[in-house]
């Protein structure tokens, strides 16, 4: 019985959506959208980027648009009716507000399913069209689709082992008694540790530096493997850099690759299928080949190392991971504004909404305060003291933190631009965290509060 | 003139109306005090978001103003006894466009406000004007309190006097702020303050006016939602015109149509004008009130014929 | 049926208390009123605007929640949803989703009372046909006129075979025939043992069907009883008959003066416009 209410409510909601032409309207947008963009932004005349483009700007316009239109459907979709008082009515029949509020957010979630597929078999269409019409060589179209049209699963470098290194290299400092007198072994070490990553990744003029890769078991299918790497100078300048990248398993080597790269810019290197043989360890060495007068690279930071990407899967199957993810993030969504919607007026529903969409627009800087600790500059001369002002502020981004963190956790788009593989893990965790907790959260927090209140 | 009357204080009743000002006004100062330390880029950055949020903000209060006020009483049906009394078409569609003409001049003045105080306030070499920032936050309580006793006394409504008082406190904090230095000691009047933000403050109001004149023709027939649309993608459309008609070169009919039809937003856009310490010329002011005149008349003209074949 | 001793609805004290942003009581829309409605009775609301009617009603929905005192529907809370599976709303206005056709509308609403199947399709395509609406049962209800969008209404209303039935004035925008229509439904509704309670300010509607009434003014009820014992006047006597010849009609009233020392009045029995209209229009096809 439960069901078939519930059911009700949902079709209700989506055949409102349909008569009253919101749906055509909103796929309308979105296909103008998603073919149009594309062709205003123009990128770096190279297919390759012709191709992220259409990945990009397509998934975050999709994405932005679902968003707006998601939070401001869920927020009318109870508040307006009780406005327009066709509420009343239904809520004389023997129908829980539970009820009400999952029927239409099942239908605010149907109407983004259907508009979501719509976006992914135009993505689909789009970038399949343009790799195909391309006027470019087959070797380029290949390459392209090697890129961008494969799901890949990035490999980190073999990590050395720093604790043991640095804690040999701490014993042997302190028993030829060069270790400052005052630090402890521990701190020692932890110095070391530090000192040990910077070097791995610090490349001076001539200098080179060896990457290991531990090879996944499966074959690739004659797919290549892609080497994806940026590295940063500690000059302003932007000075290309020369270089010579050495491939080989089992550190026999056996291929030489020059390449001249600029600072900053993200570099891929294409490896041969052929280098991949079953669980061997892959090992990489970057030699540099300009002269002393260069400067110094810093060829990761803590963020980004090079990684190795292995493929994956279809792009397709990727697509339609990183959809339902998104679709995840929709739910949320959804289930915010009906929870606004069941409390404030629809204008005000509608505001309260919208400043939670700013906030996870925001996430990124509210990563950054909450976990860099720094909001307001201290004061000269009190360094490390933070006011009370700072530590409330700093509070109240924390937990705006513990709110957004989910949601910049389960990104797709930049996944699914960069060719990354949207993890069927990825996948439960998002559908876990965002369709299943947070959405449970908001919705017991809205339907109690919706008991509570009269429909007068 | 009471048609304008009693639609302006059902604006100012409304409750998003209220939140769309005092959102306009806490983006434009805080935006810059949050972010400056990791940018760096302090007033300049002050002002440029300042400015953003006007138009935008505005953009939206427009649409939501002009569909509150036309398009919700045509759907209600109290357009009807409006239409029983000797009121004629013409009148009532000019008396809520001036309504939300004069909500969006208040909307000017708070913003123009706050963007003076976001460009006081922003740090300078990463040092906060402490002086400044206690004001700033003890301003909500002076306004907020009194009309809350009000509200509570003489139950009258709490929305628009709090608006009212709010807008009475951030001028009386622009004009202490002008008097006093960072460090709270005094100094010539307006020493310490950009006053071309107002003129570019006042440009975009044109914008913002030329822009009521679109969300009141669009909510003849149009509700909120597609009225904020379509108000978004001008704006958007208009801010990206030059690059629109490098695209549509090769059509020149093409290219002339998109600037005959499209407002010309940039020419409204002040920020490029005040870096590196330009001004906003009168000529230049003028020139966009001509502009924002003509073209938001010939759209109140479209905006007429719709609303005059329109059946309730 | 779960009614406490065949009373459907029973209030006692009940009160409702709008309040204001500080909590202040701000109206006191319903002042302790006492109410009992049997199984099977008609049961009329009256009183001016702001009297506490649609307040009242809408307690007893569970829409909103009295303030203080007791209130209990088919022997239940007003907000219990298990009783309002037998509970029949007809609102004043057609609060429907315009998008919908009359069909839909109706499937919609059976849903939410578990209705599903064959049965469904037999009930709600028996209530077009009862409320007159077949020829328009595919058209959005946003194109309906007032009238019709009331019909579609009434039949939502019985979607449930409901035990208990409120009416907020039901007669306002039906044209007479509806009005009889839906008066006559309304008694036969009552005679398969339906309580009705009507909130209407159509007075004569109300004397019409309603076997008690009660009276409500600012938020109290004034007076409350059966309408036949509320209309009586125990002084006055009216002899109906079919018109006399002259002299008999004379020779009655010279009778009666004699007997009782009072000269009765005499005039022509009345008819109403309501009669009238429904003997005109009856006469042609619907043009519906």
């Amino acid at each position: 019985m439960m069901l078939i209410r519930t059911f009700a409510i949902a079709v209700l909601t989506v055949r409102e959506a349909v008569r009253s032409k919101f749906l055509l309207s909103l796929a309308s947008l979105l296909v103008a959208g998603l073919v149009g963009l594309p062709l205003l932004i123009a990128g770096d005349n190279t297919l390759a980027g012709q191709i992220q483009v259409i990945l990009t700007y397509t998934l975050t316009f999709a994405t932005a648009i679902l968003s707006i239109t998601t939070l401001g459907t869920a927020c009318g979709g109870v508040s307006a009716e009780i406005e327009d008082r066709r509420l009343y009515l239904v809520m004389t029949k023997p129908l829980h507000r539970t009820e009400l509020w999952l029927g239409k957010w099942l239908g605010v979630l149907a109407l983004n399913a259907a508009l979501l597929a719509l976006t992914g078999l135009i993505i689909s269409a789009m970038t399949r069209q343009a790799i195909h019409s391309a006027k470019d060589s087959p070797q380029v179209k290949r390459q392209v689709t090697e890129q961008f049209l494969m799901a890949r699963q990035a490999l980190p470098p073999i990590t050395p082992d720093y604790s043991r290194i640095a804690a040999e290299a701490a014993q042997r400092l302190i028993q030829s008694g060069r270790a400052p007198a005052k630090m402890t072994f521990d701190a020692i070490q932890q110095r070391l540790i530090e000192e040990l990553k910077i070097q791995r990744f610090t490349i001076h003029p001539g200098g080179s530096v060896e990457f290991s890769f531990q090879q996944p078991d499966a074959k690739n299918n004659g797919n290549d493997l892609i080497l994806s790497y940026k590295f940063d100078s500690t000059r302003p300048e932007r000075s290309p850099v020369a270089a010579r990248w050495t491939l080989g398993t089992d550190h026999a080597h056996l291929i030489h690759i020059a390449v001249t790269n600029y600072p900053g810019v993200p570099a891929t290197l294409a490896i041969a299928s052929s280098m991949s043989t079953g669980t061997n360890i892959l090992s990489v060495t970057y030699q540099r080949l300009d002269d002393r007068s260069q400067a110094t690279i810093i060829m990761a930071d803590k963020t980004q190392e090079p990684e190795l990407l292995v493929p994956y899967g279809g792009f397709e199957m990727n697509l339609l991971r990183g959809l339902f993810v998104i679709l995840c993030r929709l739910a949320f969504l959804a289930a915010l504004g009906l929870t606004f919607g069941c409390l404030l007026s629809t204008p005000v529903a509608v505001f309260a909404a919208f400043f939670v969409l700013i906030l996870m627009a925001s996430a990124g800087y509210i990563e950054s305060v909450a976990t860099s600790g720094v909001f307001f500059v201290p004061h000269e001369g009190h360094a490390e003291e933070l006011t009370r002002l700072d530590k409330m502020i700093l509070h109240l981004f924390q937990g705006f933190h513990l709110v957004t963190m989910p949601l910049t956790r389960f990104d797709p788009v930049p996944l699914l631009a960069a060719g990354r593989v949207v993890s069927g893990e990825m996948a439960l965790l998002a559908f876990g965290w965002l369709a299943g907790l947070y959405t449970v959260i908001a919705a017991l927090i809205g339907i109690t509060l919706f008991n509570r209140r009269e429909l007068g | 003139m009471a048609l304008t009357r009693l639609a302006l204080t059902d604006l100012f009743r409304q409750p998003a109306t209220f939140l769309l000002v005092l959102s306009s006004i806490a983006f434009t100062i805080l935006v810059p005090l949050c972010i400056s330390h990791q940018l760096g880029q302090q007033t300049h950055l002050a002002v440029d978001s300042a400015l953003a949020f006007e138009f935008v903000f505005g953009l939206i209060l427009a649409g939501f103003a002009a569909c509150s006020t036309l398009n919700n009483e045509c759907r209600s049906g109290t357009i009807l006894i409006v239409f029983s009394k000797p009121v004629g078409r013409l009148m009532f569609f000019l008396a809520k466009f001036t309504a939300v003409a004069l909500l969006l001049t208040f909307f000017v003045f708070c913003s123009s406000a706050a963007a003076l105080l976001a460009e006081r306030l922003a740090p300078r070499n990463f040092e906060f004007d402490a002086f400044g920032i206690k004001l700033l936050l003890a301003s909500p309580f002076i306004a907020f309190i009194p009309a809350g006793l009000l509200n509570f006394r003489t139950h009258r409504s709490f929305v628009p006097t709090a608006l009212f008082f709010y807008s009475l406190v951030l001028t009386a904090l622009v004009l202490i702020l002008s008097t006093f230095d960072r460090d709270g000691h005094h100094v010539i009047f307006g020493s310490m303050m950009d006053w071309r933000i107002i003129s570019a403050c006042l440009l975009e109001g044109f914008a913002l006016l030329l822009l009521a004149a679109i969300a009141i023709s669009l909510s003849t027939r149009l509700a909120t939602p597609a009225t904020v649309m379509i108000l978004l993608f001008l704006l958007f459309t208009g801010l990206v015109s030059d690059h629109l008609a490098g695209l549509l070169a090769a059509i020149p009919s093409a290219a002339f149509s998109m600037q005959m039809i499209l407002p010309d937003i940039q020419s409204f856009w002040p920020a490029d004008k005040l870096a590196d310490g330009g001004v906003i010329s009168g000529a230049l002011m003028g020139h966009a009130a001509i502009y924002a005149a003509i073209y938001g008349m010939g759209v109140l003209c479209l905006g007429y014929a719709a609303f005059r074949n329109r059946q309730f | 049926m779960g009614a406490n001793n065949g009373l459907v609805i029973e209030a006692r004290n009940l009160t409702k208390v709008f309040r204001d942003f500080w909590r202040r009581p701000k109206v006191c829309a319903v002042k302790g009123i006492n109410l009992e409605i049997k199984r099977g009775e008609i049961f009329g609301l009256l009183g001016p605007n702001g009297s506490g009617k649609s307040t009242t009603i809408k307690m007893i929905l569970g829409l909103l929640y009295p303030t203080s005192g007791d209130l209990t529907v088919l022997g239940k809370s007003p907000r219990d949803v298990a009783a309002k599976a037998k509970i029949g709303f007809m609102p004043e206005e057609s609060y429907l989703y315009k998008y919908l056709t009359a069909v839909e509308i109706l499937n919609f609403y059976a849903n939410l009372y578990g209705l599903s199947g064959i049965a469904k399709k037999e009930i709600v395509e028996r209530l077009i046909t009862q409320v007159g609406l077949t020829a328009a049962r595919n058209r959005p209800i946003g194109e309906f006129s007032k009238g019709m969008a009331r019909r579609v209404g009434l039949a939502q209303c019985l979607l449930n075979d409901p035990d208990l039935i409120l009416l907020d004035e039901p007669t306002s925008g039906l044209d007479p025939i509806a009005c009889r229509e839906v008066k006559d439904l309304l008694l036969s509704l009552a005679r398969r043992g339906k309580t009705i309670l009507i909130c209407s300010h159509h007075l004569a509607d109300m004397q019409d069907i309603c076997d008690r009434v009660a009276i409500l003014l600012n938020g109290e009820i004034c007076t409350q009883g059966a309408v036949k014992d509320l209309l009586i006047n125990p002084d006055t006597l009216r002899l109906s008959l079919q018109s006399p010849p002259r002299e008999s009609l004379s020779a009655i009233l010279n009778y009666i003066e004699q007997e009782t020392g009072q000269r009765p009045l005499v005039d022509h029995a009345g008819r109403t416009l309501e009669s009238v209209f429904i003997e005109t229009v009856t006469r042609r096809p619907s043009p519906l």
